[in-house]
């Protein structure tokens, strides 16, 4: 049972919006990762560190500190910067993916999203990791 | 549990602007609407009461058994999410954070203004929230208390309205805002006066259309965005419903065929 888990790939959600966090929690505990959870920038950045998460799904609006802070952060550290990242942002906001490229996220989603969506863009990005 | 119905409360009539935009955004989705008119306003009551009510709200929506709660009244948003939320398993989504977290993301020069009514503009919920998010963002706000009794009384392009818009926003305008948040349900009915007066470079975050993204995002999120074809809305009010239908009427830009009163209160 112990090996069984440590198979399981970990993934950090940092969403500082209660219910969003739990849903995509929902989706990836049904596809059989492991979720940890963080509810604003600091906390995500602590967690990134700590868990070695081998993804990590990043919303744009935190408190505390902002996404695009949290991504260049670990982008720009040797130690964190093969980690997949993966922004969420909001609908239409092209500016946000331009910024996104900046601190070298790997992928964007925009919300609202479909789970399937997210659930392929993370298993494309396991594969290449 | 997908088809279930999303449950919205207001303190009256505003809330509808919400589900009006819900329309636009989720048109298969089920609403049953609970406007507390016989205990309306809820600004002059005390944080407990509006708890003690929101939850009142909360319990008579269940019994629908709602897939999500919007608590479209920015009075009750800013006092009651958290016992909500304790208390009820389901999503509780809330106008306030939508708004400020909209309006921290479109500001360019870093200048938010805020809208609503005294008790909003007093209890800073908005720039808690806006402060929450970002540290570099002045927000400036301004109560309007007039704006309520003009929409109701469904002057909204009359130009005793523009004067008394033009009034009320001039300090905002001195502080060279890019982003005004309409912080009260009632105006988004003034948007187009607003944005007249306020000009074409400074965006109008209406928080009713923030509310219904934040509520796709969750529902779609969860997988419990309704495939309903005809979906049958159901309007309540705690106290007579004639007022209720002919002014909330205007607030949804569709006629209300149905509205029961709710007898709980």
């Amino acid at each position: 049972m112990t090996e069984k888990k440590n198979d399981k790939k970990k993934i950090l959600v940092i969403e500082d919006e209660k219910d969003m966090s739990y849903a995509v929690t929902l989706q990836l505990e049904a596809k059989g990762y492991e979720v940890i959870t963080a509810f604003d920038g600091m906390e995500g950045l602590d967690k990134a560190r700590m868990k070695k998460p081998d993804l990590i799904i990043l919303d744009l609006m935190l408190p505390k500190l902002d996404g695009y802070k949290v991504c260049r952060m670990l982008k720009f550290d040797e130690k964190y910067k093969n980690i997949p990242i993966i922004l969420f942002t909001a609908r239409a906001q092209d500016s946000d993916k331009k910024t996104g490229r900046e601190v070298m996220a790997d992928a964007y989603i925009t919300k609202p999203f479909k789970p399937a969506a997210l659930l392929d863009k993370i298993q494309e990005l396991l594969a290449l990791s | 549990m997908k088809n279930r119905p999303i449950g919205i409360f207001d303190s009256g009539v505003g809330g509808l602007t919400v589900v009006k935009q819900i329309f636009k955004r989720l048109p298969n989705e089920e609403i049953v609407y609970l406007g507390d008119t016989a205990r309306v306003p809820y600004g002059t009551k005390s944080p407990e009461t509006i708890k003690k009510y929101s939850i009142e709200n909360a319990d008579f929506l269940m019994k629908f058994k709602v897939k999500i709660i919007v608590v479209a009244c920015n009075t009750a948003s800013s006092t009651s999410l958290d016992a909500l939320r304790k208390k009820f398993s389901i999503p509780i989504v809330g106008v306030i954070k939508p708004g400020a977290e909209k309006a921290v993301q479109i500001t360019r020069n870093n200048r938010v203004g805020i809208i609503g009514t005294y008790t909003t503009v007093k209890s800073k919920a908005y720039e808690k929230e806006i402060r929450h998010f970002s540290r570099d963002v002045e927000a400036v706000s301004k109560a309007c208390p007039l704006f309520v009794p003009l929409v109701e009384e469904g002057w909204l392009k009359e130009d005793v309205t523009f004067d008394i818009v033009k009034k009320y926003l001039k300090p905002l305008m001195a502080k060279k805002i890019d982003t005004l948040i309409l912080g009260c349900t009632h105006y988004p009915l003034l948007k187009p006066v607003i944005s007249r007066v306020m000009g074409r470079h400074v965006k109008i975050v209406d928080s009713a259309s923030s509310v219904a993204d934040e509520v796709h995002n969750i529902l779609m999120a969860l997988g419990k965005l309704s495939e309903q074809k005809k979906p049958a809305h159901k309007f309540f009010a705690t106290d007579t419903v004639e007022h209720f239908v002919r002014v909330g009427e205007k607030f949804l830009g569709t006629k209300i065929h149905r509205a029961e009163r709710a007898n709980y209160v």
